[in-house]
């Protein structure tokens, strides 16, 4: 059985977004959308514009900051760094992640392990 | 919460300078592709293949800069916009529909802004002056005739001396004066007639406010032995002294006497009711007149309340009249203190006034209806768009907005008219008002109350929701199906039985108020379009008021000695002036014809047929119009007597009891009987009754008819016999030979050389008086044609729409008659048959009710003229205007082609 790539879920392009520039500090969108897919690898299909639209939101929230630079290869690019509302909330999204894959993972469990 | 606050004012900043965020994405859009490109390139990619992948991997650009643009900006306020536009464009599109709902949503919405700004104008009752709201008026009702009495100066003294609760009581009177310029009686100086407020000194510390130059009325210039003087406001301190800094000091003439000037109030000031004038108010002086005629004011004390001003107010009491102490029977009066708007505009309880506006949106009801009505018949016209629509992903939210948004442009539009068209009306009645010499109280604001603008965007969105929002729910519920197969080119639909209730209905309606709305609308104009019926232009009328004659100003004066000597002026007067060159005749009333007073009478019926009973009976109240008329007042009209005899000498006596009535009285009032010794008596029982001998307990015999003054008219009027000096204030009339111009200024130069205290005011022809009212006239018949119309086509559209279902439903059986050769008359009547029978049945109901409508509720009661054969007319004007809207239903069936609805079939 072929095992087919997720879609994306709703919510957690913004988690991946804020947890990359975290990582990796200040990157333009076309980083940013390249390292959630080396990430996610074959399982996760990102359509990379829409991280645009997430970056653009992130932005109006406060949890990014946003300013044009020079790239390495000497292009002008839009870099996005997190800022201490992001990083704060990068915290509570983590803490809120992780509480629900526990429970995502107990419940599905085996029964009797 | 500031997350929310951020993004809100990130959006607005997106929404309002839409072209920064845009380049922005686009720029960024640009370098991702590049960047993307060159990491293809260095995969091995060709640069074409490489920008091709980078594209495919970015997404479809068009949409993510719409998506951008969504997130960026507000993009419901635009699409709302666009929603707009489509709607105006229907709107274009659909102008009879638009023509029709606009005109009918305009002139509810335009009645309801009327009414609010009247009441926004009569029901506030906060003065603007520090503290209004605690600001008073004494008043005393009589609770048989609803009437409010006038106060007596010994009632101003005891209750300035004895209420408690009650500060500044003072009191006010308005009388009219000549203005001179100047010390000079000399004849030649210009005089000018105003209206002075005679107040006590307590109003000025009432109203708090501060003179801009000099000092207010103080308590010593009420003194009889103080020396007149006189307080300006300063807009007659500008417009008529020319802002003089020297006007302390400077001395006028009011009449006969001359007034210092001692101070000028500020701007606005109107305080007691929209007066620029004022003389101290005498202590102990009567009017001229005798009656009591004060307004007692106040202001409630520290802690007071009106409640314990009221109790306090009962038991201090009133002192008797002098008339009352005659044989006059007891009047029951309630003494009552009243927040001070409320002495002069009437008390409208705020559920009352809310209650008149609800009102006017249950109003909105029927003509939404209509409107609905059509708006259900065109959506489902448009079922294939609106399917189609649905089909590319419109939710039925989304359509219902469309739909309510197209109506609501429209009712905005209306709204908009409505207001503009409720402006110029109150603007109408206030210039009127203005042009009899009246003015508006310094308390109210007409014309610009939020409250109106904000009842006339409630009610276009009620209207939107009515009209627009209902018929679109369910021309886009269960019938969204026959939509689909609509797409098809089959159109199913047809009319439901509710909806074609509703035009019946509405067709019904028509048939029954057209009649009453078209005796009604003639009754309006009438009076005004065929003039007065005599030559109105070769007649000079004016106010004359006789002047105090340094005599009533005091407790001591002899009030028949007054009278005496006005009757000498006012017939010296009507003497000279036939002797004027310019003058064929002159005549004193105490109104001039057409502006009489209307006052509630009661009849004594003839005794009954054969009945030995002399018991009175008396009839039902009346009101109609009373004048008090010279000898020579029917010759100078040339109205001729029909019937009975014209006043002798007798009649002219104190005492007499005769009266003359006109023609329209005789057919309104006393059914057309034989009038002479008929009798009447007054109902009113107000101050000017009681001084002008129209008390309630006589009786007054008709010795005589005649003719109706005012041809077309038809205002039922009482003459009494009133010789000169009757009244101090009457009005004359002159009978002009040539130019009325010179006539006017040969009254001004003959009163003046008779005595300068003559008031001569209001001096113009007859004919601009009729001209004035007929003005009045226009705006209210405009209305009632307006509405009238606006019923009218709201029918046509209805049966047009009717129409339109039944050949759309019937399309194929159209096309098989037609293919089997029915003639074109036949296959019309054919298929509008059925539903013509239907109208014509609802025709006849209507005209029944039109005809019982006519019977119980006579139009002439209603200030309507009865049109003889209204109803056959109206009915068949009716009819051809529904042969109207068939006709395009008719030529559409009649273009039907047989063989494609037979190929479609």
């Amino acid at each position: 059985m072929s095992k087919k790539p997720s879609a994306i879920l709703q919510g957690t392009l913004d988690l991946m977004v804020l947890k990359t520039l975290e990582q990796l500090g200040p990157l333009h969108g076309y980083g940013i959308a390249r390292r959630i897919e080396q990430v996610g690898q074959e399982d996760l299909v990102v359509n990379q514009g829409t991280v645009y639209l997430c970056l653009t939101r992130l932005v109006q929230k406060g949890w990014i900051g946003a300013e044009w630079r020079r790239s390495e290869n000497n292009r002008r690019a839009k870099y996005y760094s997190l800022t201490d509302a992001g990083r704060g909330q990068l915290r509570a999204e983590t803490e809120n992640w992780e509480r629900i894959t526990g429970v995502m993972d107990r419940v599905l469990q085996p029964v009797g392990r | 919460m500031a997350t929310f606050l951020r993004v809100a004012m990130a959006r607005v900043r997106g929404f309002l300078r839409p072209g920064d965020g845009e380049h922005d994405f686009d720029e960024e859009l640009e370098a991702h592709l590049a960047m993307a490109t060159e990491d293809k390139i260095r995969q091995g990619l060709s640069p074409r293949e490489a920008r091709r992948r980078a594209r495919i991997e970015l997404g479809n650009l068009t949409q993510l800069r719409e998506a951008g643009r969504e997130t960026r900006g507000l993009p419901w306020i635009g699409s709302s916009w666009l929603d707009v536009k489509l709607g105006l464009r229907m709107l274009r599109k659909s102008w009879g529909l638009t023509l029709v709902a606009g005109l009918a949503m305009t002139v509810v919405i335009g009645l309801a802004a009327v009414a609010s700004d009247v009441l926004a104008a009569f029901g506030g009752t906060d003065l603007p002056l520090d503290e209004g709201d605690r600001v008073v008026a004494l008043e005393i009702r009589d609770l048989e005739a609803s009437e409010t009495l006038g106060a007596s100066p010994r009632e101003l003294e005891r209750w300035s001396s004895e209420m408690r609760s009650l500060d500044d009581v003072g009191a006010f009177r308005t009388v009219e004066r000549n203005l001179r310029r100047g010390e000079s009686s000399e004849p030649g100086r210009p005089a000018e007639v105003v209206g002075v407020a005679e107040m006590s000194a307590a109003g000025f510390r009432l109203a708090r406010v501060a003179p801009v130059l000099g000092r207010p009325i103080l308590p010593d210039d009420q003194l009889p032995s103080a020396d007149p003087v006189l307080v300006i406001g300063q807009e007659a301190w500008r417009s008529r002294f020319a802002s003089d800094p020297e006007i302390l000091g400077r001395r006028v003439r009011l009449d006969d006497t001359v007034h210092t000037i001692v101070g000028v109030m500020p701007e606005g000031f109107g305080f007691p009711v929209f007066h620029r004038f004022w003389t101290p108010l005498r202590e102990g002086a009567t009017s001229l007149a005798g009656a009591d005629d004060l307004l007692v004011f106040a202001r409630l004390g520290a802690g007071a309340t009106i409640e314990q001003a009221q109790a306090e107010l009962r038991g201090v009491g009133r002192v008797d009249r002098r008339w009352e102490a005659a044989d006059a029977p007891a009047q029951e009066v309630a003494l009552r203190v009243v927040p001070y708007a409320t002495a002069f505009t009437g008390d409208v309880p705020p559920w009352m006034a809310n209650l008149i506006l609800v009102s006017f949106a249950v109003l909105l009801v029927p003509p939404c209806i209509n409107v609905a009505l059509l708006v259900y018949a065109r959506t489902v016209t448009r079922q294939g768009e609106i399917a189609a629509r649905c089909a590319l992903g419109a939710s039925r939210f989304h359509i219902v907005s469309q739909l309510f948004l197209e109506i609501l442009v429209l009712a905005v539009v209306a709204g908009v008219i409505a207001l503009g068209a409720a402006r110029l009306v109150v603007r109408v009645i206030v210039a009127d008002l203005e042009a009899r010499g009246g003015s508006i109280p310094f308390w109210m604001e007409v014309g610009s109350s939020p409250r109106t603008a904000l009842l006339v965007g409630v009610l276009a969105v009620v209207a939107a929701l009515l009209a627009g929002a209902v018929p679109a729910l369910q021309a886009t519920g269960a019938r969204m199906q026959l939509g689909l197969r609509s797409l098809g080119g089959q159109t199913p639909v047809r009319l439901g039985p509710v909806w074609t209730s509703m035009i019946v209905l509405q067709v019904a309606c028509s048939f029954a108020l057209l009649p009453t709305s078209v005796e009604m609308t003639w009754g309006t104009l009438r009076s005004g379009l065929l003039g007065p019926g005599f030559p109105a232009e070769e007649y000079v009328t004016a106010r004359l008021e006789t002047g105090a004659f340094g005599l009533a100003e005091g407790p001591a004066a002899d009030p028949t000695d007054g009278a005496a000597r006005i009757a000498d002026r006012q017939a010296e007067l009507v003497r000279r002036l036939t002797a004027e060159p310019t003058v064929a005749s002159a005549t004193l009333s105490s109104s001039v014809p057409s502006e009489e007073p209307w006052v509630r009478i009661e009849t004594e019926e003839a005794e009954p047929t054969g009945g030995a009973s002399p018991a009175l009976e008396i009839g039902g109240d009346r009101v109609v119009r009373v004048n008090h008329v010279d000898e020579a007042f029917f010759d100078v009209f040339e109205v001729p007597r029909l019937t009975g005899r014209a006043f002798g000498p007798a009649d002219f006596e104190p005492g007499g009891n005769a009266v003359l009535v006109n023609r329209s009285f005789v057919f309104d009032v006393l059914g057309g009987g034989n009038p002479l010794g008929r009798r009447i008596r007054y109902r009113s029982r107000d101050a000017e009754a009681a001084a002008a001998e129209t008390r309630p307990d006589r009786w007054f015999e008709i010795v005589g008819v005649v003719a109706d003054l005012e041809k077309h008219a038809g205002e039922q009027t009482v003459y009494h016999p009133a010789p000169p000096g009757h009244t101090p204030a009457v009005s004359l009339a002159l009978r002009v030979r040539s130019d009325p111009t010179a006539a006017a200024d040969a009254l001004r130069e003959v009163a003046w050389r008779l005595d300068p205290a003559l008031r001569v005011s209001r001096v113009q022809t007859l004919d601009s008086i009729y001209r004035q009212h007929a003005v009045g006239n226009y705006v209210g018949a405009a209305g009632l044609v307006a509405a009238t119309l606006s019923v009218l086509l709201l029918s046509a559209a209805g049966i047009y729409a009717l129409m339109s279902f039944t050949v759309n439903r019937r399309r194929k059986e159209i096309g098989i008659r037609a293919a089997l050769g029915a003639r074109p008359w036949r296959l019309v009547a054919a298929i509008f048959g059925r539903a013509m029978g239907r109208i014509g049945l609802v025709a006849l109901g209507g005209v029944a009710v039109a005809l019982l409508v006519g019977y119980f509720v006579p139009v002439t009661d209603l200030g309507g003229w009865e049109v003889p054969g209204v109803i056959p007319s109206a009915a068949a004007f009716i009819g051809l205007v529904a042969l109207l809207a068939l006709l395009g239903p008719a030529r559409r069936s009649l273009r039907v082609d047989p063989v494609q609805e037979l190929r479609e079939g």
